[in-house]
């Protein structure tokens, strides 16, 4: 008797709360378009293009302005799969979580990594990308050899603002940690014009990096010369508010029809549209 | 004796502590001319001021047409409206034309057409001279031109009563002679007017009364041959003495 | 038939500034229109309420004959109209539009996009400086032309505004021609909340090659033959007032 009186009040409790959680979540039954957030800032995830191609999307709201890039590829993929239009705002990288837990957007996939800390306000897809940190120097300075973290005792380190590679920097001994600015562009910049010596990027965006600036080059490391991080630190995820359970799910099955080859290609050629230099 | 036009009593005016008006007490008639000299700072600019409240006095009554203008219920543009002021420094509208100057209160508050105001303008441009400037930009006349023009406007709105505060005052003197003229006339065609002045042969020609004022009060009131000529008082003496033309 | 097929290499500044100017030309093109819209608006905008919020800051009470009500309602407007200048001249422009864009997104009204934000907050911000020159420019008028309406018998809204207000507006024109100029550069700001004026253009079309100073130098250039014509205008315009002041002295 007990036992069903148990299982009667954690029926009810269960119905009660999933009819209030799915009361607010996104309803894939409903919703006809989802919206996606990016910089539009991060090539080779995403960037902002006048030209149309097979794979560009028209940024919401901006006449005449596409955006392209690992993320809109895979946006599209999702949307494919989903079932729904795709629609897609362009939101400076601190803006992105506000917007999205005010509803503004419904999924940020932006090459954000999956940190512990972001954990704690949204939700995190599986993985859609993996890679590695790299640092990007000057191709004619005096780090353009380095092989170790070691070899950056002393060295100009600058990041950008709120992301994990600025905790990285830390684990440089002896380093100059610079202050974080706002967008890769100015961190190649400042490599560029000699404000710093190295910046910490995964490596599609230094490949990207390098390959529309020739006075950049990128340092890899190799076994225990690197950076010490987990998982989070070299993968990407989509975020998601916390209450959509159904859409996360949803998402995590889309992606898992992606496989790593072909997300190693979709990288590649977002590599080759890129801006490439001559 | 008939009712005067207006009627001031007791009025008192203080800057800061300072008493510019000290009980002044004045009654004007109809078809008067009356003229207030005085030193500066005896308060002579201040009392015309305040005879069509542009400065408030502090205490008193001024009744005008029946209606006290220090009562707050009073309606004080309409009573301006049949007060007309010249200024010292004439204060024509300068980005408008001289007609544009004349006709804008008649249309405005009068609520006369456009050619009823034109056509009234015009009768006292040509009365004051001005008739062939009317269509020049005020800015551009000379002193005694615009002070021509300023009294035209003010006769524009058909005032029972005209004030002038020193019109002539800041004018080259060989300006002095055109408007005194129109002044003249005007007396003589029955206008009433408080004029303050510095022009003591004006005011002996054209005076029904002429008032002394000396630290705020009314030191000596007549007619302007007991004034002018003879006065009683002493600083009225040793005012004039600055004065005496040959 | 664009000159430069792809991104020229690092060390071409001029040929990278051609390549860039083709390639993103639309991008330009958007964030120079946009730059003007948000220059318009606002300084047309600005001085429209600048004027309501001049007469708010200039009415006297008239301690005779005004009721009660009228006075307190005199003093609030004065009080509103001075906090509002103080807070908008004393606060950067991109604080108010942070402020205000992601104060108000949460109310999710469909028609509050970056743009309109900007619109706003442009408008908004010109209108407390246009208000103190408009001030200045009253105060600048002689008493006399106030006098001068009374004793005729306007009332004193009357005279504010038939006689003193279009002078004062004539003669604030120089400097609220220069607000305009200000406007130019200064609505760089609103490429904060995402509106797509020249400078976040730039941005755009440096996100993919990161060639950043080559892009800004080119936004630099268009600032500045924006900023020159517009000052030729005002030259101009100053010119005149200058002329017009000497007829006055004849």
């Amino acid at each position: 008797m007990k036992k069903v009186l148990f299982f009667v009040v954690m029926l009810v409790g269960a119905v009660a709360l999933a009819s209030c959680s799915s009361n607010e979540q996104f309803d894939l039954d409903v919703e006809t378009e989802f919206v996606v957030g990016l910089e539009a800032a991060y090539a080779p995830f995403n960037w902002s293009t006048s030209v149309e191609n097979e794979f560009s999307v028209p940024l919401a709201g901006q006449l005449g302005v596409f955006v392209d890039g690992y993320d809109v590829v895979v946006s599209s993929m999702i949307a494919d799969e989903l079932g729904l239009d795709l629609v897609i705002k362009a939101i400076d990288w601190d803006g992105l979580i506000p917007a999205l837990l005010s509803g503004e957007i419904d999924m940020i996939i932006a090459g954000m990594s999956p940190t512990a800390e972001r954990a704690e306000t949204v939700a995190f897809s599986d993985e859609y990308f993996r890679s590695e940190q790299v640092m990007v120097v000057s191709t004619g300075g005096a780090y353009a050899h380095a092989t170790s973290l070691a070899d950056f005792n002393g060295a100009r380190v600058v990041a950008q603002l709120g992301t994990l590679q600025d905790d990285l920097i830390d684990q440089i001994t002896g380093v100059n940690h610079l202050d974080p600015l706002d967008t890769y562009a100015l961190l190649a910049t400042a490599v560029a014009q000699n404000a710093a010596d190295a910046f910490i990027a995964e490596l599609p965006v230094a490949q990207g990096m390098v390959a529309t600036n020739s006075n950049l080059t990128i340092i890899r490391f190799t076994g225990e010369n690197g950076f010490t991080v987990s998982d989070e630190d070299v993968i990407v995820s989509v975020a998601l508010r916390q209450e959509d359970v159904n859409l996360l799910a949803a998402v995590n099955e889309a992606l898992a029809g992606i496989s790593t080859d072909t997300r190693n290609q979709i990288m590649a050629e977002a590599l080759e549209r890129q801006d490439n230099a001559s | 004796m008939p009712k005067p036009i207006l009627e001031i009593q007791n009025i008192h005016k203080r800057f800061g502590q300072q008493y510019v008006l000290n009980g002044i007490n004045l009654d004007v008639y109809e078809k008067e001319v009356v003229t207030i000299i005085g030193s500066s700072g005896s308060g002579k600019t201040t009392l015309l001021r305040c005879l069509n409240l542009l400065n408030e006095p502090d205490d008193g009554h001024i009744f005008f047409m029946g209606s006290d203008l220090m009562d707050p219920k009073t309606n004080l543009e309409a009573l301006r409206m049949h007060i007309g002021m010249v200024f010292q420094s004439f204060n024509l509208f300068n980005q408008k034309t001289v007609l544009d100057n004349c006709i804008l209160a008649p249309i405005k508050l009068l609520k006369l057409s456009k050619e009823e105001a034109i056509d009234r303008a015009m009768t006292f441009l040509k009365k004051v001279g001005m008739q062939d400037f009317a269509h020049q930009q005020a800015s551009r006349l000379s002193g005694g031109q615009k002070q021509r023009v300023a009294i035209a406007r003010a006769l524009c709105m058909n005032p029972t009563i005209m004030l002038f505060d020193e019109p002539t005052s800041a004018l080259d003197p060989e300006m002095v002679g055109e408007v005194l003229q129109v002044m003249k006339n005007l007396a003589n065609e029955g206008m009433t007017m408080v004029i303050v002045t510095h022009e003591m042969a004006f005011a002996k020609e054209v005076s029904d009364r002429v008032v002394f004022m000396d630290q705020g009060v009314i030191a000596e009131m007549g007619k302007p041959e007991e004034i002018l000529v003879n006065p009683k008082e002493e600083r009225t003496r040793s005012f004039l003495k600055r004065y005496t033309t040959s | 038939m664009m000159v430069f097929a792809t991104l020229p290499p690092k060390d071409e500044f001029l040929n990278t500034i051609f390549y860039l100017v083709e390639r993103y030309s639309g991008f330009f093109i958007r964030g120079v229109l946009i730059t003007l819209l948000l220059s318009v608006v606002g300084t047309l905008g600005g001085f429209i309420l600048s004027l309501f919020l001049t007469l708010l800051r200039t009415t006297e009470v008239d301690h005779r004959r005004d009721t009660w009500l009228t006075r307190t309602l005199k003093r609030l407007g004065r009080g509103f109209s001075v906090t509002y200048i103080t807070v908008f001249r004393g606060t950067p422009m991109i604080v108010q539009a942070m402020i205000f864009y992601y104060g108000i997104s949460p109310l999710r009204l469909s028609w509050w996009t970056p743009l309109i934000a900007g619109l706003v907050v442009v408008t908004l911000n010109t209108t407390a400086y246009i208000a103190e020159v408009i001030r200045s420019g009253i105060n600048g008028v002689d008493k006399g032309q106030m006098e001068a309406a009374r004793s005729l018998g306007f009332s004193r809204r009357e005279g504010m505004f038939l006689i003193v207000l279009p002078q004062a507006i004539k003669n604030s024109l120089p400097a609220i021609g220069n607000e305009f100029i200000v406007n130019l550069k200064d609505t760089a700001v609103l490429s904060v909340i995402g509106v797509f004026d020249l400078f976040r253009a730039t941005q755009s079309a440096t996100s993919s090659n990161f060639r950043v100073v080559e892009g800004f130098f080119i936004a630099a250039i268009i600032y500045l033959i924006l900023t020159f014509m517009t000052s030729k205008v005002v030259q101009r315009l100053d010119v005149a007032m200058e002329a017009g002041k000497e007829n006055a002295h004849a």
